[in-house]
This record gives C-alpha cells, sequence and structure tokens, in this order.
C-alpha cells in the first residue's frame, strides 16, 4: 500500500507540472503564433485609451513584463512559497499555496475555487447519484430481461440520452418545467436539503440523461456477459434464489462501472460548465469559462490544475476500491 | 401537511418524461402574471410611482463588475448601481428620459471664474460615510487623486488626469500619492475650506461640471484606503443610501439601507431606499437571465437588453410586453472608414452612397433595434441636429468611386476595385451580418471587401492600431459607441478627434485627424456657454459627415424587461441608459 501511494504521489505531481506548462503554452504561445502581443494582451484590462505608462503598469502588474518561463516559475514558487504582489492585483500577499490572484475579479484565485467548489459538488454528487441508480437498475433490467419490451424501451431510452446533447436539454427543461421547478439556484444542502434538491434537480437531469445511457449500456453488456458465465449456471444449479444469481452477476460488472464512474466524476468536479452556464449557477465550470473569455491566466491555471487533482484523485479512490470490489487485485 | 418541496420532489419522475415530450406551457411565468403599466413608457413617465418601503428587489446580469472601487469601475451597468451607494458631486436627475445633472454631494454646478480655468464646488452640509464620520472636500480630493495618480490607474476614467495635469510637468509623470503624498495637488485641488473645493485647471474645460458626475468624485475616507488602494474595492465605504452587506467576486452582492445615510443632506431625494435589501446575480448566461425575467425570478438586469431571441417572445404576449421598453439608449452603431488607407474623401464618399442602411437596419434588430442614423450626433445629445447626408445611391456611389479612381489610381488593385476588409466583432452576429449586408452593398458598385472578425476584448488593439490596421487593409470597423456623458464632447471627443488616436488601442478607428475638426472642439471647450458648444458640437458632426470619415449606420435603441412588482421605474441618464436602480422600490 505504502509503495502504491508514493508511486501515485509522485505520478500526480508530475502529473500536475504537466498540465501546468501545457496551460502555460496553450495561453501565451499559441495566441503569439497568431500575432497576439504581450501589449495587446495586457490593452484588455485597460481603460479605452491606455497610455504607454498605463501599459506598462499593467503589465508589471500582470507579470506580463516577464519571460514566460519567468512567469511560469514565478507561479511555481508562489504556489510552494507565496508571493507579494504588485500593486493593483487585489492584495499585497498572496499566502501559499498560491493558486495567484484573478486579473479580472482581484481576488485570490484559491478564495474563488473554494467559494465555488460547493455549487459544483452538489451538482456532481446529485447528477452522480442520479445516473448510477438510474443507469445501473436500467441496465441490469435490460440484461436480466434481454430481448424483451422491458429491454427494448430501455435500449432506446438510452439511444435517446446519448443523442440529446446537455446544451438541448438542459435550455428545454429549464423552459418547459419552470412550473415544477420555477427557481435554479444553490443553497446549501445543511440549510435545507429539500430546498437545495429542488433548486437543483433540472441540472442533475440534465446532466444525468446523457450519463444514464452510458452506463445503462455498459452495464447491460456486462451482465449480459457474466450471466452466461459457468458460475451463474452453476448457482442457479445449486438452487440459489434468482435476486442472489442477479446479484452475482451484477456485482461482475462493478470494477469497470467503478473505473468509468471515477472518471466521470472527476471530470464533472472539475466544473460542469455547460450545465452551469445554461443554469446560470457558479460553480467551477463558470469560472473557468469566465476566466478563458477573460483572457484570467491565473483563473484558468487555478481551475485546470484542481480539475487535474479530481480526476486523479478519482482515479486514485477507484484504484483502491478495486481491492474491495475485485478480492484479487492487489494494490502494490 | 405535505412540504411544497417534496410535492415537486414525488413529481420528479414525470419530469424525467416531460422533458422529453416537450409539452407546451403558458408563456407568462408566476410573477410575469401581473401586467405591467404599458410597453415603453418607462423613458417617459414614472412608472407605477409609490413611496412604499420594504422587501428585496432581486436584479440579475450576465455580466459581472468590472470593479468596486469607485476610481477603478469604468462599466455603465456597475456605474447604475454603484449610485445606489455612492454619492458622486454631480449626477444625473431622476426625470424619465432625462440628461441634466444636478449637484448630489455638491450643492450645485461649479461656479466658473478665471476663464473658465477655476472650478469652485460647494459640498452639502452633513453628509456622511456609512461609518457616520463627517464628509469632507478633502475625502473628494482624495478619491480623485487616489484614481488618477496612482498604480490604480489603467483600468478606469482618466478624465482627470488629463484635465488637470499641468502640461511638460514631469513629476506628475509617474507620481503615485500613496508613495509620494499628494502635496503636489495642494495648488490644483485646493481643500482649505472642509465645505468647499476649487480645481484650478492649465486650460479651461467647458464641461468640467460632466466631469465631476463620474464616480472617481465619490469621497474616500483615506484612512480606510491603506496600503496601495487595493483593498479598497473589495469593500468601498458607502456614501449612499445603501451600503454593501456582502460581495462575492463575479457572483453575488447584497446591498442593505445604509441607516447613516442623512437624508437631510439630501433636499433632492437623489438617493432613496424604499426596498430593505437589493441582492444582484452576477454572471448569469443570458439565457437563464431572460429566464429568470420573464418568470418573475428577477426584476430587472443591471443595464443588458433582453436576447433577441425573447424579443418576438415578449412582443407576442401582451402580459410581457407591457413589462417591456425598447428605449433609445444614447449609443449608435457606426462604420468607420479608415481615412489613412482611403485618404480620398471621394472613395469614403462613395461607400457612404453605396450603403444601403435599410439591409444594415434589419440585421440589427430591424425597427426595435432602433432607427437609421444620417450623421454623427444622435438625437439624446442636447443641442444635436439630425441632418440629412448620403442617401442610398448606386449610380452616385459610381460616380464618385470613378471621379476617385482617375485622382488615385494607385489605391485601386489590377482588376480596377478599391479592395479593403470590414471588420466586426467575433461574439457580435448582429454586427457581423450588418457587416455581411455592408459588404453585398459595396460590392455590387465596384468595391471588393471581404468580412473579417476581432475578439471583442481586443477589437481596438485591431482597428484602433494605424499600422496593423494599414497593413491588413482594415478599410472600415464596425462598432457600438457610447458616451461617457451625453454632450457632444462625451459623444465626439474619442471618436473624431485626434485625441482618440494612439499608437495602439485608438478609438478613432477612422484616425481622422483634422484640423477644422480639433479646433472646433477646442473652441467649444474653451466656451462657458452651453449653446455655443452645442454649436460647435453641430459643426464639426457636419464636417465629420463632410468628410465621409464615418458612416453613421442606427440610433440604437435596447428592449429591456421590468417586473410589475417595481415602482418608481423610469429610465434615464441616472440609470446609465438604463433603468434607474437608484430610485426603485416594490409595491
Amino acid at each position: 500500500m505504502t509503495t502504491f501511494l508514493v508511486r501515485r504521489a509522485v505520478t500526480t505531481l508530475v502529473l500536475m507540472l504537466g498540465v501546468a506548462v501545457v496551460t502555460f503554452l496553450v495561453f501565451y504561445v499559441v495566441p503569439a503564433i497568431g500575432g497576439r502581443t504581450m501589449d495587446q494582451l495586457a490593452a484588455q484590462f485597460a481603460s479605452r485609451d491606455p497610455s504607454p505608462e498605463q501599459l506598462a503598469l499593467i503589465k508589471h502588474r500582470l507579470g506580463l513584463d516577464q519571460s514566460v518561463p519567468v512567469q511560469f516559475w514565478d507561479y511555481l514558487r508562489a504556489l510552494v512559497a507565496g508571493a507579494d504582489l504588485p500593486p493593483g492585483s487585489g492584495a499585497s500577499h498572496c499566502a501559499a499555496p498560491c493558486f495567484g490572484y484573478s486579473w479580472r475579479l482581484h481576488e485570490s484565485v484559491l478564495t474563488l475555487i473554494l467559494d465555488r467548489l460547493p455549487v459544483t459538488v452538489s451538482i456532481a454528487a446529485g447528477a452522480a447519484v442520479l445516473w448510477l441508480v438510474l443507469g445501473v437498475g436500467s441496465g441490469a433490467a435490460a440484461a436480466v430481461a434481454r430481448g424483451g419490451l422491458v429491454d427494448r424501451a430501455i435500449r432506446v431510452a438510452a439511444l435517446l440520452g446519448v443523442c440529446l446533447p446537455v446544451v438541448f436539454i438542459g435550455p428545454l427543461a429549464r423552459a418547459k418545467l419552470a412550473w415544477l421547478f420555477p427557481s435554479v439556484s444553490y443553497s446549501s444542502f445543511l440549510d435545507n436539503p429539500l430546498v437545495w434538491a429542488d433548486h437543483l434537480f433540472l441540472p442533475w437531469l440534465t446532466l444525468s440523461l446523457g450519463y444514464f445511457a452510458l452506463y445503462t449500456r455498459l452495464t447491460r453488456s456486462g451482465m449480459i456477459d457474466a450471466l452466461s458465465g459457468h458460475f451463474i449456471r452453476t448457482a442457479h444449479a445449486k438452487g440459489l434464489p434468482r435476486r442472489r444469481v442477479v446479484w452475482q452477476a451484477l456485482r461482475v460488472t462493478f470494477p469497470a462501472i467503478a473505473t468509468v464512474f471515477a472518471m466521470d466524476l472527476g471530470l464533472l468536479l472539475g466544473g460542469a460548465v455547460l450545465a452551469e452556464k445554461i443554469y446560470g449557477l457558479h460553480g467551477i465550470g463558470d469560472l473557468a469559462q469566465n476566466g478563458v473569455d477573460g483572457q484570467d491566466l491565473p483563473v484558468v491555471l487555478g481551475v485546470t490544475l484542481f480539475s487535474g487533482l479530481f480526476i486523479i484523485a478519482a482515479n486514485f479512490a477507484v484504484d483502491a476500491a478495486y481491492a474491495v470490489l475485485d478480492p484479487r487485485i492487489r494494490l502494490d | 401537511m405535505i412540504p411544497r418541496h417534496s410535492i415537486r420532489a414525488l413529481a420528479a419522475a414525470a419530469a424525467i418524461a416531460l422533458a422529453a415530450t416537450a409539452c407546451g406551457s403558458s408563456s407568462a411565468g408566476g410573477g410575469a402574471a401581473a401586467a405591467g403599466p404599458g410597453f415603453d413608457l418607462a423613458s417617459k413617465q414614472v412608472l407605477n410611482p409609490s413611496t412604499k418601503t420594504g422587501g428585496t428587489i432581486n436584479l440579475v446580469s450576465s455580466q459581472s463588475f468590472d470593479s468596486l472601487d469607485p476610481g477603478v469601475t469604468y462599466a455603465a451597468q456597475t456605474w447604475n448601481l454603484y449610485r445606489t451607494f455612492a454619492r458622486p458631486m454631480m449626477a444625473y436627475q431622476h426625470t424619465p428620459g432625462g440628461n441634466q445633472i444636478v449637484g448630489d454631494l455638491a450643492t450645485g454646478p461649479g461656479v466658473q471664474s478665471n476663464g473658465g480655468r477655476t472650478w469652485t464646488y460647494t459640498l452639502r452640509d452633513n453628509a456622511t460615510f456609512e461609518d457616520g464620520k463627517t464628509i469632507t472636500s478633502a475625502d473628494v480630493r482624495w478619491a480623485i487623486e487616489r484614481s488618477n495618480w496612482s498604480t490604480l490607474i489603467g483600468n478606469g476614467p482618466t478624465y482627470f488626469r488629463n484635465i488637470l495635469t499641468p502640461p511638460g510637468d514631469p513629476k506628475f509623470k509617474d507620481l503615485d500619492v500613496y508613495k509620494d503624498g499628494d502635496t503636489a495637488f495642494d495648488k490644483i485641488i485646493v481643500t482649505t475650506d472642509p465645505k468647499k473645493i476649487v480645481f484650478n485647471l492649465p486650460q479651461a474645460f467647458g464641461e468640467f461640471d460632466y466631469v465631476m458626475t463620474l464616480l472617481q468624485t465619490a469621497p474616500v475616507e483615506k484612512d480606510k484606503d491603506t496600503g496601495s488602494g487595493d483593498a479598497y474595492g473589495k469593500r468601498p465605504i458607502s456614501t449612499g443610501a445603501y451600503k454593501i452587506q456582502s460581495y462575492s467576486a463575479g457572483k453575488e452582492l447584497k446591498l442593505v439601507r445604509n441607516d447613516a445615510y442623512n437624508a437631510q443632506s439630501d433636499p433632492d431625494h437623489m438617493h432613496v431606499a424604499l426596498a430593505d435589501t437589493i441582492d444582484v446575480q452576477l454572471g448569469v448566461d443570458s439565457a437563464e437571465r431572460d429566464q429568470r425575467l420573464l418568470t418573475g425570478q428577477a426584476d430587472a438586469d443591471l443595464g443588458s437588453a433582453l436576447t433577441v431571441a425573447n424579443h418576438a417572445k415578449v412582443l407576442q404576449d401582451p402580459v410581457l410586453k407591457s413589462q417591456t421598453d425598447d428605449a433609445a439608449d444614447s449609443s449608435g452603431t457606426y462604420a468607420s472608414i479608415n481615412t489613412q488607407l482611403i485618404p480620398n474623401v471621394d472613395c469614403r464618399q462613395a461607400i457612404e452612397f453605396a450603403i444601403d442602411k435599410s439591409t444594415v437596419l434589419n440585421q440589427l434588430g430591424g425597427q426595435w433595434g432602433g432607427k437609421i442614423a444620417t450623421n454623427l450626433l444622435p438625437d439624446s445629445i442636447p443641442g444635436a441636429v439630425q441632418f440629412p447626408t448620403y442617401d442610398y445611391s448606386a449610380p452616385k456611389a459610381q460616380a464618385a468611386l470613378a471621379k476617385c479612381k482617375a485622382a488615385s489610381p494607385t489605391l485601386f488593385d489590377g482588376d480596377g476595385k478599391l479592395s479593403f476588409k470590414i471588420a466586426a466583432q467575433v461574439n457580435a452576429p448582429d454586427l457581423q451580418n450588418a457587416a455581411t449586408a455592408i459588404q453585398a452593398s459595396l460590392n455590387t458598385v465596384g468595391f471588393d471587401t471581404e468580412v473579417k472578425l476581432y475578439p471583442f476584448g481586443q477589437y481596438s488593439q485591431y482597428c484602433g492600431n494605424q499600422d496593423y490596421a494599414r497593413a491588413h487593409k482594415l478599410g472600415m470597423c464596425l462598432v457600438n459607441w457610447g458616451p461617457d456623458w451625453l454632450t457632444g464632447y462625451g459623444m465626439l471627443d474619442q471618436l473624431v478627434t485626434k485625441n482618440g488616436i494612439a499608437a495602439t488601442g485608438s478609438q478613432n478607428y477612422a484616425f481622422l485627424n483634422d484640423s477644422i475638426v480639433n479646433d472646433l472642439e477646442k473652441h467649444a471647450l474653451a466656451s462657458a456657454e452651453a449653446t455655443t458648444q452645442q454649436q460647435d458640437w453641430v459643426k464639426m458632426d457636419h464636417r465629420v459627415m463632410d468628410l465621409a470619415a464615418y458612416v453613421p449606420l442606427i440610433q440604437r435603441h435596447v428592449m429591456r424587461f421590468r417586473s410589475s412588482r417595481l415602482t418608481n421605474v423610469m429610465i434615464d441618464q441616472a440609470g446609465s441608459g438604463g433603468y434607474d436602480l437608484s430610485v426603485l422600490g416594490l409595491k
């Protein structure tokens, strides 16, 4: 287990470094190839007609008067040791771990992310429960009733779900279900769980339809394979109740489902951009999109790193869960 | 009794089916069920006048605040909301459709002396900050200094810096009042009397009262503005009828009544706090923003228009229509003509004649998007005159083009055509469509044009960059333009004079540097008489149109939606051309 943890920690650091390098390159180098200069980038943070002195001040404030490698090094150093910020940044000091200060919102990126995290976690958790329960349940039912009416109905529903993108389902649900769920907003689960669920149900529904289709098909195919296995035939022959036999077949699909689930949940925790935008929810995805729109590099970097962390953490969790789900697997 | 939320939860399964079947529903939501006073009335009369207090006004915006620092913010919607919790020296009167300026923290307009170079303002008695401290002229002076001579500069307006800095004096170049102190201003902004503030300008500036409407004149307590001024914008101290309860950047702002506000210091009722609280949801996607407005979950937007997709919906529904306004917003859509790339005035006049503005208007929202403009100054500018210029005429365009070709054959390519690019913004489909309509008009009379798109935030870095525009043959740029204040200066200074030309980031996309235009502006600003100024602005308008440096396309109208439960609703300049938020209440 210790080896596993150490190996994972090292991999995580290398991956995070890679994510940061790629984000820097995408932000600076790619637009530069298209002809964008640092002056043009800085001018987006200025008033209508900035003088050269004003532009110089802004470039200094944003760190754009440094070369890209120096900026990258400063970013890494701030993550570990914190940093003093130039005047006009929004604060004089950013304590470690410093993910930078937003160029647009003049606020610590870590504060912004932590502020928006409960929204994204709420959306992701609710949607995940919905798609997992409905998807696995429907998939199991379809597999058991293979070839029958129920199977065909579920397969058609799954096909529909996978065909309808969030950008279609979201606005449609918002427009047509407003009478049932008039308000879509975030309130704390601890304040009132019913209000929390009521106000987030439409985003959950929107997100879960696509995933529902995937999990239905995944469970169905896994269970059909398992149901034709020798151990199931043996279980039947020994006279085990049908319910227990089906459960045994379903258990076989768990490692595959857990793997995909971890990836999906990790990605979603990094921000359900479309659902958050469509419903006006201020989660991490919304923050990321505003960061990209506003050329707000610290926000883009911070969200990207956090998203990467979520995916790595989810993978770690599923690897650890393998040992529980399938005793044949050893983590070392 | 089953809670309402549980009933909804039970209905969730049915909801899944309904989402797929997309059954119809009424267009009017809960809050929109009651009809409003009428369509497009808010710029003409006060709707639902009332003095009733209490409740929460729910505002929404698809954007975030650029800054909550009064010295840094430079966005109309932020200014509109800011006026609920800050008192600039001068402000716009609360009158439907009005643009008259009056004293807010000041007792009235400035008193001019010394040939228009000295302006004196008197502060109202007993005005206080939210912490109860009495406001003095030194607080106003500090507010102006910090936002114009410190590291805060760059994002906000720079009028004070441009007007008050003695020309050629090196000590002001890199002055930072946080580090260097502000004694350099002792003779420029005189505050020896705590009730009076005197500005000594190096040159006369006839519109100084308008400069005093900027939020940079809202007082700032120097001892609460420490460091380099960074922290102040996170929690500015109120001087208005509301104060900030909480602010989450990019998400939400909550305002509550400022108990320390002394209404006796506000005899003209510039600031009233009828509602107990104002909640502002920020950064909400425009489709979701519309949904909240039309279903009564939000009462008004901070300043933006309904999306075009919802225009038909509100206009076809009598209830929704009665809560809708389509008022002129004092801005226009223009196409600049690059006078450096196309120096021959006949060629530029050929462009003016060739453009069929009715097809352009159709692309910009038709009758609800505005009306066709013939010249630069819109109706809302005091003294503006609408005069005929270039009526659409393909034969006249061809004749002017032929004349130009004879005089300047080098402007034309090997095919005998005048070729250039027409710029529009990436995220503005209406402007893109208008550019395409212009392209079609021009190409039929002998031009060879192509539409090119540039990002919104960087637009002036391309269209306003002389070298880039010349090298890439950017002949025309489409732009929506609105002034910082409603005068000829506000409208024209950056658009058509040399002041709008910079190495990069020019606003004068035509790069027009005409001595007659520049002199007319100088003459207007040196005059103390409003009538004289207005005549000069009209002369400038005529001159620019004679030079065919811009094609005025439309005077814009903006379709906005208001909840029927709002009281004292009006559209005016105090609301930055949108709903005036400082006087709103609830039924």
